[in-house]
Parts: C-alpha cells; structure tokens; sequence
C-alpha cells in the first residue's frame, strides 16, 4: 500500500467511501459533492450537490450493492484526480447488472470532493 | 471569460465530444499511425491496466497494437468547472461500445477522456490529457 503512487491511494479510498456510502445510505453522500459538481446518469444530467443528492436517493430500489471488478486511477495536468470503476450491481431481487462510473475529484480546502460523476449501467453484457 | 449559462456550456462542450470522439475512432481504426497527433506530449494512458506515459510510449504501444474495428454506441460529456482547471477548458468524455482486434474477439469496451482545448485565433483543437480504456467484460476475458 505504501507504494502506491498517492493518487491511486486517494482514488482507491474514495472509490470504497463513496460505494459503502451508497450501499448503505445514500443521503450521506451529498457531502463528497459540491455546488458546482455534476452528475450524468444514463445520459441525464444534474447539476450541483442539492439536484445529485435528490437523483441518487430518488432511485427506486430498496436494497442496493456494488461489487468492483476493476479500477484505474490517474493524476490530471492540474493535479486533479479520475477514478474509473467497472463492476456490477444488484438492486433489490433484479438480476446482477455490470456498470461503468467515472469521478473527477478534486482537492478543495483540504478535501478530496468529487466534481464530475458519470455513471451507465452496461445493459448489453448479460443479454 | 463571457459568462454562459449552464445548458449552453454542456451543449458546446458535447458538440465538440461528439466531434472529437468520432475522429479519434477513426484514425484509430483507419489512420493508426497518425492517433498520437490527437494526444497532449505528456498525455497518459491506462489501457487494461497497464500505464502508457508520454509521446513516445504512446507511439510505441499505438504500433504494436493490432488492427482494430470500433464501434461507439453511447457517448456521455461533462464541462469540467473553470475552477478545476485554473481556466483552461476541459471536457470529460465517456463512450462505450464494441471493438474487435485483429486476432481478438470482439470485446465490449468502456473508455473515457480528458480534453482540453488548444485554442488559436481561428480555432480550437482539443487534445487528450488523460486516457483510460477497459474492455467491460474484464472480469471474464
């Protein structure tokens, strides 16, 4: 763990805060984002910490989990950080469905928020 | 910087995703050797796994890699906030569809991009900064 370049370090954390948040609460989650963040989910957009938080809890499953197949993480020009993650979820009794999500995360006073969040399930995979 | 309201900011930036997205599979699959041409100098890459750093690691791999065949069914843009990037434009860029490689099967494939703009007075180019492609079905390939 301690020779992982830091970016891949911060990446992987907030990959697991931000999965275990959802999986178990997801109200919480409005504290990773901020004014100016933005979600795109399944080609929808939403702008800003209120309008995410609104989306995400709105989705209509009782009982959600991710499980993570892969994960990628790199530093960007102005010291930002992507983390992509592939994997599959299941919602309620629905089959296990695969996924694709991307963050953007900043550094801001100190705390790594997410700026940019864009998620799609991959329907074509189990057909 | 004039100020834009939200809606025509994310629709400028998906006019040129879309435009971009659409040359770069192209010269992928048609124009190999000309792909690292779309790509920052320190530009990186995360390809299954494995990092690519800078021009020529690019140019390396960009080579050996087989002949391919995309197809892009689902593009996704984001503006990234001025702030984030201390003013300089950028554009977050998911797609996913189908790829074969020659030799290969077909494969579903995720890949997103970081662009930013180059801009001369008479236009802008937008180039890759970041790059990370996974095929979907990782797990089982």
């Amino acid at each position: 763990m301690g020779d992982k370049p830091i970016w891949e370090q911060i990446g992987s954390s907030f990959i697991q805060h931000y999965y275990q948040l959802f999986d178990n609460d997801r109200t919480q989650l409005g504290a990773i984002y901020m004014d100016a963040s933005c979600l795109t989910w399944e080609g929808r957009q939403f702008q800003g910490k209120a309008a995410i938080v609104e989306k995400l809890c709105s989705l209509p499953f009782q009982k959600i989990q991710h499980s993570i197949t892969a994960q990628d993480h790199q530093p960007t020009p102005d010291s930002c950080i992507i983390s992509t993650v592939v994997g599959q979820l299941k919602a309620d009794e629905d089959p296990i469905v695969g996924f694709h999500q991307m963050f953007l995360l900043k550094n801001i006073s100190d705390a790594w928020v997410c700026t940019n969040d864009m998620f799609r399930l991959a329907l074509h995979s189990f057909g | 910087m004039r100020k834009k309201d939200f809606k025509t900011y994310v629709d400028q930036a998906c006019r040129a995703a879309e435009e971009f997205v659409s040359i770069y599979y192209d010269t992928m699959d048609k124009r190999r050797q000309a792909l690292t041409r779309l790509y920052l100098d320190k530009a990186t890459l995360i390809w299954n796994g494995n990092i690519v750093s800078g021009l020529d690691a690019l140019n390396n791999f960009f080579d050996m890699l087989p002949s391919s065949e995309f197809q892009v069914n689902m593009l996704d843009c984001q503006p990234v906030h001025e702030q984030a990037t201390q003013s300089q434009t950028t554009i977050l860029v998911v797609t996913s569809g189908t790829v074969k490689f020659d030799g290969n099967k077909q494969h579903y494939f995720n890949q997103n991009f970081l662009l930013t703009a180059q801009s001369t007075p008479n236009n802008t180019v937008w180039k890759i900064a970041s790059d990370c492609f996974r095929f979907q079905d990782w797990a089982s390939s």
